[in-house]
C-alpha cells in the first residue's frame, strides 16, 4: 500500500489537509516516533502530512512573558540553546537525555509531546516549568497549560486536525533554581524509570516561596501534587521537610509496573529522586 | 496478565443477565465493536476496533462461551487476531453477577495474552486500555438497561 507524503507549506494548509483527510492522516514532523509505527505497521495511513517544510516553527525566543520554542525545534538544537540554557540549564539537560544524539537532531518538542510517551523526559521538567502549549486547528488558536495536555497512554487534548505550534515557559523570578533528575534502570541511554522536575523559588530568608514538582515516567502522565508542593511554603527546605514531601509523593501516586520497574520499585525511587531534586534546587548556586 | 473489572447497574440481575445474552442488544453496548455473528449458541465470530493513542488496531476473532450458569455465571474463551499489524489474543473470560442493594454488581476476571508487535506496550497500557473500555461498556449498558425500563 502507498502512502501520500504530503508537505504542506504552512500551519494552516498542514490543518486543512488534517481536516481533509481525518483519519487517513497522521502528521510526522521529525518522525523517530511516526516512522517506528509505520515500519512496524502499528499505523497505516493513506497519508502523511509532512511539518518539515513549514518555515518558521523551529525558534527559541525570549519574551517578556517567557521563553517561547517553536514546536518544530529539535531536542538537539534547544538542547544546544545559549538561550535556553540561560533561561533554564534543567530544562536545557532534560532534552539532552532524550534517546541519543541522532534522535535528537531529528525529533522535534512538539512531536515529543504529541506523542504523549509516558517514558519520555521532557514532559515532567516543562509541567515543573508550568509549560503552556499552544495550539492551531483549522479555524482555532487556543492556549492550554501542558498540565490538561495528556488525558492517558499515548493520549492527549489535540482534536484531529490540531497541531502544537509553540511551547510557552513563563518568566522565573531570578532567585527561582530548578532542577531535572531522571532514573534509568537498564541503561544509562535509556527511556526514565522515573524523572523529576523540580522548580524552587526562595525570599531573601532563604524560606521557599514557590514549589512546582512533577513526577513522569513512572506514572501514566505526569503529575503535580499541589498538597505536597504547599507543605514547603514559606518554610526552610530542611532535611525532615524534604523528606516529608518525598514521602507524600511516593506514597500519594500511583506508579505503574513494566519492563523498567515494577510499582513497588518505582515507589522507591519516586521517594528517592524526589528527594534529591528538592536538595538540588536547595542547595544549589548558594 | 490479568485484569480485574467491576461495576454495578441499577437493574435486577435477570435484566442484566437477559441483555447479556441478547447479541443484538450486547452489541450496541460493547465499544469498537464492527460485527457479531452468531456461528451456534455456543460460538460467535466478531470484529473488534480497540483505539490506543494514534493506533488502531481491528481483532476478528471467535468467542466460545465454555459455561453459562444463568443468571449468575458465565465464561468464554475469544481467540482474535489483526493481521495487520501481526498480533494475536487469547482471553479467558469469567463474569459473575450479584444482587447488591443497588441493583446488580457485575464482575469480571479477564486473562489477557496479548502476542506480536502490539504486546510490546505492556500490562500497564492494555490495563489502562480495559478499565477504559469497560467504563464505556458499563455506561452503555446502563443506557441500554434505562431503555428497558421507561
Amino acid at each position: 500500500m502507498s502512502i501520500h507524503f504530503l508537505e504542506p507549506a504552512d500551519i494552516s494548509a498542514a490543518t486543512a489537509l488534517l481536516a481533509e483527510y481525518g483519519d487517513e492522516a497522521k502528521i510526522i514532523a521529525g518522525g523517530t516516533s511516526v516512522v517506528l509505527m509505520l515500519r512496524q505497521k502499528l499505523i497505516a495511513p493513506s497519508v502523511l502530512v509532512s511539518l518539515g517544510s513549514l518555515i518558521g516553527w523551529d525558534f527559541i525566543r525570549l519574551d517578556s512573558d517567557g521563553l517561547h520554542i517553536g514546536a518544530l525545534t529539535r531536542l538537539g538544537d534547544a538542547e544546544r540553546s545559549p538561550v535556553l540554557s540561560q533561561v533554564c540549564p534543567a530544562l536545557a539537560q532534560a532534552f539532552s537525555l532524550v534517546g541519543n544524539v541522532r534522535v535528537r537532531n531529528q525529533a522535534t518538542l512538539g512531536g515529543n509531546l504529541s506523542a504523549a510517551d509516558y517514558a519520555a523526559d521532557p514532559p515532567a521538567m516543562l509541567m515543573a516549568l508550568d509549560a503552556r502549549l499552544r495550539l492551531i486547528g483549522p479555524d482555532t488558536a487556543r492556549e492550554i497549560p501542558l498540565s490538561e495536555f495528556f488525558l492517558g497512554f499515548y493520549t492527549t487534548v489535540l482534536e484531529p486536525t490540531e497541531i502544537i505550534s509553540e511551547i510557552i515557559i513563563p518568566p522565573l523570578p531570578e532567585s527561582a533554581r530548578a532542577a531535572y533528575l531522571r532514573y534509568t534502570s537498564a541503561s544509562a541511554v535509556g527511556r526514565p524509570c522515573v524523572a523529576v522536575g523540580a522548580v524552587a523559588d526562595f525570599d531573601t530568608d532563604g524560606k521557599c516561596q514557590d514549589l512546582r514538582i512533577a513526577v513522569g515516567a513512572a506514572v501514566e502522565t505526569p503529575q503535580r501534587l499541589a498538597r505536597a508542593e504547599a507543605l514547603a511554603s514559606a518554610q526552610t527546605l530542611s532535611d525532615e521537610l524534604v523528606a516529608a514531601i518525598a514521602e507524600e509523593y511516593a506514597q500519594t501516586l500511583d506508579p505503574l509496573s513494566d519492563v523498567r520497574g515494577s510499582a513497588w520499585y518505582r515507589r522507591e525511587m519516586i521517594r528517592v529522586l524526589v528527594k534529591r531534586a528538592l536538595m538540588e534546587v536547595r542547595d544549589r548556586h548558594r | 496478565m490479568q485484569i480485574l473489572e467491576s461495576f454495578t447497574l441499577a437493574a435486577p440481575r435477570e435484566k442484566v443477565w437477559d441483555l447479556l445474552f441478547d447479541i443484538p442488544r450486547l452489541s450496541q453496548c460493547v465499544p469498537g465493536i464492527e460485527s457479531v455473528e452468531v456461528l451456534d449458541e455456543k460460538t460467535y465470530r466478531g470484529k473488534l476496533v480497540v483505539r490506543v493513542g494514534p493506533i488502531k488496531t481491528r481483532f476478528s476473532g471467535i468467542v466460545t462461551l465454555t459455561e453459562v450458569v444463568p443468571p449468575s455465571r458465565f465464561a468464554s474463551t475469544v481467540e482474535g487476531d489483526d493481521k495487520g499489524n501481526a498480533s494475536a489474543v487469547k482471553i479467558f473470560f469469567n463474569g459473575t453477577l450479584t444482587t447488591v442493594e443497588a441493583g446488580t454488581e457485575a464482575a469480571f476476571q479477564v486473562e489477557v495474552n496479548l502476542r506480536g508487535r502490539l504486546a510490546q506496550f505492556g500490562d500497564p497500557v492494555i490495563k489502562a486500555t480495559a478499565k477504559k473500555l469497560t467504563a464505556e461498556f458499563a455506561k452503555n449498558l446502563r443506557a441500554q438497561l434505562e431503555h428497558s425500563f421507561p
